[in-house]
Formats: C-alpha cells, sequence, structure tokens
C-alpha cells in the first residue's frame, strides 16, 4: 500500500508561521492569532502536528518550588515547514485560471 | 487547591499518557499560570478551553483505540478481549438488577401493576429507551471502573 502523502490545514499553516521563527507557548498562540485560534482547539491542533512531525515541544524550565503543571513551548520543524511550503505552491498552481497558466 | 487539579486527575485517568501530555497538560498548565491575575470572564473562557481540549483528546484517543485493530493483529486480540470483559461486567450487574427488581416484584404487587400500567401506556420507542436506560445505568458504573486498556506507543 502506497504511504499517504502529509497533509495540512489552513489552521495549521497558520500556527507554523507563528512559531517559525522562535518558540512559543500554545496562549500565546491563541492571542496572537487574533481570533482566528481558539483556546480549545490549539492545544488538539498542536497535539495532531506534534504528532504528524509538524512541530516539537518541550516543557519550560521551572524554578524550584514552582507549583501546577509545567508549561509547554512549541517550535516549528524542518519538515512542517517545508510541508507548508510545498502546499502552498499548491494551492497558487491551483488557484491559477486557464488563461494564466499559458 | 491549584486550578485545574481536579481535572488533570480525571483527564489523566481517561486519556492515554501521551495524549494527556500533549492535549490537556498544556491547557490546564495555562489555566494555572494565569489563574493568579485572571478575571472571572478570562478563568471561565480557560476552564472551557481545557474542557473543549479534554473533549478532543478523547475523541482522537477514541478514533486510535478503534483504528488500532485494523493495523495490528495484537491490539485486535487485545480488544477482542477488553470488549468481552466490559460485556460480562456489564451483563453480571444487568442480571443483578434484573433479579433485584423480579424479588421487588413478587414482594410489592402495587409496583407490579403500576410498571404494567406504564408499559401498556407508553409506546414501543418509550419502552425501547426504557430498556436503553435499564441497560445503560449498569453500563456506567463498568465503564467508570473498567476502561478499556490503551496502548501508549504511538505506532498508529
Amino acid at each position: 500500500m502506497p504511504e499517504r502523502l502529509p497533509s495540512i490545514s489552513p489552521v495549521e499553516s497558520l500556527v507554523l508561521a507563528l512559531i517559525e521563527s522562535r518558540e512559543r507557548y500554545g496562549l500565546e498562540l491563541v492571542d496572537l492569532a487574533g481570533g482566528r485560534l481558539k483556546r480549545g482547539s490549539v492545544y488538539v491542533t498542536l497535539g495532531r502536528m506534534e504528532a504528524k512531525g509538524f512541530v516539537t515541544s518541550r516543557q519550560e524550565e521551572r524554578a524550584p518550588g514552582a507549583i501546577g503543571l509545567p508549561r509547554r513551548l512549541y517550535r516549528a520543524t524542518p519538515y512542517g515547514l517545508k510541508v507548508r511550503d510545498a502546499y502552498q505552491l499548491l494551492r497558487e498552481a491551483l488557484a491559477l485560471k486557464p488563461a494564466e497558466a499559458r | 487547591m491549584i486550578p485545574g487539579t481536579r481535572l488533570t486527575t480525571v483527564s489523566s485517568r481517561f486519556l492515554r499518557a501521551e495524549t494527556f501530555d500533549l492535549m490537556v497538560s498544556p491547557a490546564i498548565a495555562d489555566l494555572q499560570f494565569e489563574a493568579p491575575t485572571a478575571s472571572r470572564v478570562r478563568r471561565l473562557q480557560s476552564y472551557a478551553g481545557v474542557w473543549r481540549a479534554c473533549c478532543g483528546a478523547l475523541c482522537q484517543d477514541i478514533a486510535l483505540t478503534l483504528k488500532a485493530p485494523f493495523v495490528d493483529e495484537a491490539r485486535r486480540a487485545a480488544l477482542q478481549s477488553d470488549v468481552l470483559t466490559f460485556a460480562w461486567l456489564t451483563l453480571f450487574q444487568v442480571c443483578y438488577y434484573a433479579g433485584m427488581l423480579t424479588i421487588a416484584f413478587s414482594k410489592w404487587s402495587d409496583l407490579r401493576a403500576w410498571l404494567h400500567t406504564v408499559l401498556l401506556r407508553t409506546s414501543v420507542l418509550e419502552a425501547l429507551m426504557l430498556g436503553a436506560v435499564a441497560l445503560l445505568l449498569p453500563a456506567l458504573p463498568v465503564l467508570a471502573c473498567f476502561w478499556p486498556r490503551r496502548d501508549d506507543a504511538r505506532t498508529c
């Protein structure tokens, strides 16, 4: 059976754009996205993206005695950026009108 | 108590360790980070966000569990074993409740007459719904106590 091609949704592309240059927390992404990412769905999206290999994450380093769960920082992987760029090219190619393609 | 402690306990009980770490734990961590300075509205939004993350993670886990038997023979066998155990435990309770009701009916004829009247008055659909509830009531505690085991390795 042929291996399935990776797929990337517009929301995943947006997340990659936000964490392309630096590590960010999930909450930061929600604030930066200006309503295009929801608080509840961002972590599910990030979890799925990590499973696909599009992002990598690590737990923050914490001061001794800090309470609560450690927060998680996300960064885009070169693979994720490559898939996003490839899909961007594909979308642009598919958006061409017949006259423009000549 | 730190906000999100109960949510952590409940969700870590029902989710795969990896799903919890990747999807729910960051949401709870952000909730706890924000809690000291957040307004009441913002805190409610955080809680709603965590619940949505829990639901999404649970859906993902269920999808993985259902998909697993189609990709792995060992998981197929494990799922069959889980389904059988689940069915056995539920049936055991159904028999228990049925036995108790039988004893109750034989003791109190009024109760029997009341149930007879209720069943005769209801339509077939309502009777089916009553039957479904009678099955679900024993199934819920079994579900809470015996959650089908999951493989923590992400291979599917």
